[in-house]
């Protein structure tokens, strides 16, 4: 008699679909991760281009962003603020 | 038919585990209730420990039985395979 194994091949159907749900969360997470680095990316490229950045380091951008950043952000105008 | 997010695509597949485990659950249940009645009633026994007595004793039995037809299988298997 062939053995059965009900229970077994259910626990292998709930792996894999485990698995399964594992790899669409994955492969969702890589893709925002690659969305939000492309993002950045354009982020400095627009920064370089509009402030002209191209000769200063990181530390020093950082700099002139601290000396802006609470200029901007009490005067940029609603539609470009965050919502809560 | 527009694709769904990967999180709502998530939740689906959670929610075909529940029930797939519900299933595993219910069907655990009724086996070892019933496995356990159809021993009681056919090997006349009431007694729990005896019972095991009992199964332990036949243990060795029962796995030879699976692992010879499970062998008779396979050679079966391999003779039509040589045809």
């Amino acid at each position: 008699m062939d053995k059965k194994r009900p229970i077994s091949d259910l626990q292998k159907r709930i792996e894999q679909l485990e698995e399964r749900k594992r790899q669409i969360l994955r492969l969702a997470k890589e893709r925002e991760r690659k969305k939000r680095a492309h993002r950045l990316i354009q982020t400095g490229a627009l920064a370089e281009k509009y402030f002209e950045l191209e000769h200063l380091t990181i530390p020093e951008r950082e700099e002139l962003f601290k000396i802006f950043a609470n200029y901007i952000n009490e005067k940029k105008p609603d539609k470009f603020k965050k919502k809560e | 038919m527009a694709r769904k997010d990967p999180l709502s695509r998530a939740q689906e597949i959670e929610e075909q585990i529940k029930k797939l485990q519900e299933k595993q659950r219910k069907y655990i249940e009724r086996a070892q209730r019933e496995i356990g009645q159809y021993l009681m009633e056919t090997w006349d026994i009431e007694d729990i420990e005896q019972a095991k007595l009992l199964i332990d004793k036949f243990k060795e039995e029962a796995k030879k039985y699976f692992d010879s037809s499970q062998n008779t299988e396979e050679s079966n298997g391999q003779k039509t395979s040589d045809q």
